[in-house]
């Protein structure tokens, strides 16, 4: 009696133990097939010759690859400029844009819950749309934003959005902004939230001013969703590569090049599968470096996510 | 005193949210309006803001002569698969890792928060051998696969989140009552967390009918293309018809604008607070 009681003791501790484990299993068999096993393979492949358009000529060559893109690679290096300028400059304007949207909707007004929807969207629209939408709004002869410019007297003569590398750059990162304000609105909207109101109410009484509770109590307060959010955001800002590829596919000449898009060129066009691997090592080890940065301090708020 | 209120308000509150909103549907309301014009006016001089005449050749164009009702059917399928998939992985591995403590949880929860971070293009190469090699290059389902693997730890933790909400004692209770806990979990956790579940779903759906980068790897065949795949080459192809571009981007929005109406309130919730991927 006592054993089979204490059997089934056993059973009930086995099935308690077990249980989570295999509930995980097929996520972690997915994710370890599709996702870590092809990480590693991305390395090996980088050290390999791999081009399809040479078959039987794959072979082992070291770092080769690796020490090409860093010494002769002109577009790398351009490519790597033009990803850091696109990462600061639509960071830096959809942290600032996404934070203000966020304080005007956290405030109460008539309608609130329809403006939401509406300035929200773009966070719907994928990539290649966002550039095709703004190839119809941007482009130089029936483009709405010439148009615009010009009746309002700002320019005298069409901009020739993709023809030169600096407006082209420009309008990529007009059109990413307007893609991603929404993501930064919706990550500060719940920090916002949860800011108790009777911290604002108290402030009132102390005869604080709206500019002065900004900067004194809102800002401080939702500092870890700052930082976690704008690093997040940055990273996948660097990985997005859709909107350029549909507006202006990396030109002209190179000016909107970016190493996610370099690497598929690279894979596409070229098929060289061993350059662009390599490539994508590179590119996986300096997101590695921010995803650590992100991890550690991440570590902020690591009670409330176990 | 109360007019001033009411002028402050005006200036700091409406004025800034009118702007955005009139930013925001700006190159909705002209991808519109383009869609409706004929190919001919889009170039005309001065620029029109309404059509002349409005058509709806475009859109029949769409149809009849690029074959947009398969690239559509494509992406449906990718994408309500995808979905289905997502949400059943999600509940199951969610639960584990709300309700259970377990050794090696931070490892996981830890090693599912990097895959977030893994860059498409980075994948696309090796996982292109893969789907050779299981024989899936130009069938949806290397879209279906990828993109459930893609979704899948964001959404487990959305549901993860979902499941914290909700007291233990609802399952316990009826575990007492005499449940299993499969049943328990079946029948009484399932209603409450229905909103979550489409929430989720959405989620997913949303992502795999915007699946670009993986598509241009996996997909060559003409009729396997999902629609962003379609549309970009539609604007390479037709470098001109603008109006027929317009009308593709207007067909292809509404799904995903639909479900995004629908969920628009969940995506700020306390579950998923700070990390919407896109």
């Amino acid at each position: 009696m006592k054993a089979k009681g204490r059997a089934r003791r056993n059973k009930l501790y086995y099935k308690r133990v077990v249980t989570p484990y295999l509930l995980l299993l097929p996520v972690l068999v997915f994710v370890t097939f599709f996702m870590l096993r092809p990480m590693v393979n991305v390395f090996i492949m980088s050290m390999q010759n791999y081009k399809i358009l040479e078959p039987g000529n794959k072979s082992f060559i070291g770092l080769s690859n690796y020490i090409k893109i860093l010494t002769q690679d002109e577009v790398f290096i351009k490519a790597i400029r033009n990803s850091i300028l696109w990462v600061a400059v639509s960071v830096v304007l959809q942290t600032i844009l996404g934070f203000w949207l966020a304080y005007l909707l956290n405030q109460k007004f008539k309608l609130r819950g329809i403006a939401r929807a509406l300035v929200l969207s773009p966070w719907a629209v994928a990539g290649v749309m966002v550039g095709i939408i703004w190839n119809l709004m941007l482009g130089e002869t029936y483009g709405v934003v010439n148009d615009l410019l010009l009746r309002l007297g700002i320019i005298d003569q069409n901009i020739s959005w993709f023809s030169s590398g600096n407006m082209a750059m420009a309008a990529v990162i007009i059109a990413n902004v307007w893609r991603g304000i929404p993501f930064f609105a919706i990550s500060y909207l719940s920090a916002l939230s949860s800011i108790p109101e009777d911290i604002y109410e108290s402030a009132k009484i102390d005869g604080a001013n709206r500019i002065v509770t900004l900067f004194k109590i809102t800002i401080p307060m939702i500092k870890d969703t700052f930082v976690l959010t704008t690093l997040l955001r940055s990273i996948w800002t660097f990985n997005a590569m859709d909107l350029i590829y549909s507006l202006t596919y990396g030109g002209p000449n190179n000016s909107t090049m970016t190493i996610p898009l370099y690497i598929m060129t690279k894979f596409k066009g070229e098929m060289d599968y061993g350059y662009a691997s390599a490539l994508a090592g590179i590119a996986t080890i300096l997101m590695m470096i921010v995803a650590f940065a992100y991890i550690k301090i991440g570590k902020l708020g690591k009670e409330e996510m176990y | 005193m109360k007019g001033k209120q009411g002028i402050k308000k005006v200036i700091f509150l409406y004025l800034p949210v009118i702007a955005f909103i009139i930013i925001t549907l700006a190159p909705f309301y002209w991808m519109i309006v383009t869609s409706l014009k004929h190919s001919t006016e889009v170039f005309s001089r001065p620029l029109t803001y309404w059509p002349k005449e409005f058509t709806f050749e475009n859109y029949s164009k769409l149809f009849s002569g690029f074959g947009f009702g398969r690239y559509f059917l494509n992406s449906f399928f990718v994408s309500i698969t995808t979905t289905l998939i997502v949400i059943v992985l999600s509940l199951i591995s969610g639960y584990a890792m709300s309700r259970y403590k377990f050794r090696g949880k931070g490892f996981v929860y830890l090693l599912l928060l990097c895959t977030q971070m893994f860059p498409a293009v980075v994948l696309m190469i090796p996982l292109f051998e893969t789907m050779n090699s299981l024989r899936l290059i130009n069938s949806l389902w290397s879209l279906v696969i990828t993109c459930s693997c893609t979704n899948l730890p964001f959404c487990l933790f959305m549901m993860m989140g979902y499941y914290n909400s909700i007291p233990r004692s609802l399952e316990e209770a009826a575990q007492v009552d005499g449940c299993s806990l499969l049943k328990a979990v079946f029948k009484v956790l399932m209603p409450t967390m229905l909103p979550s579940i489409i929430a989720t779903g959405s989620y997913a759906f949303i992502n795999s009918w915007n699946v670009f980068i993986y598509a241009t790897a996996f997909i060559t065949k003409k009729e396997k293309y999902p629609i962003p795949l379609a549309l970009n080459i539609f604007q390479g192809e037709f470098n001109t018809d603008y109006a027929g571009l317009a009308a593709g981007c207007v067909v292809a929005l509404i799904p995903v604008l639909i479900l995004f109406a629908m969920i628009q309130k969940n995506l700020s919730g306390g579950a998923t607070s700070g990390a919407v991927k896109g």
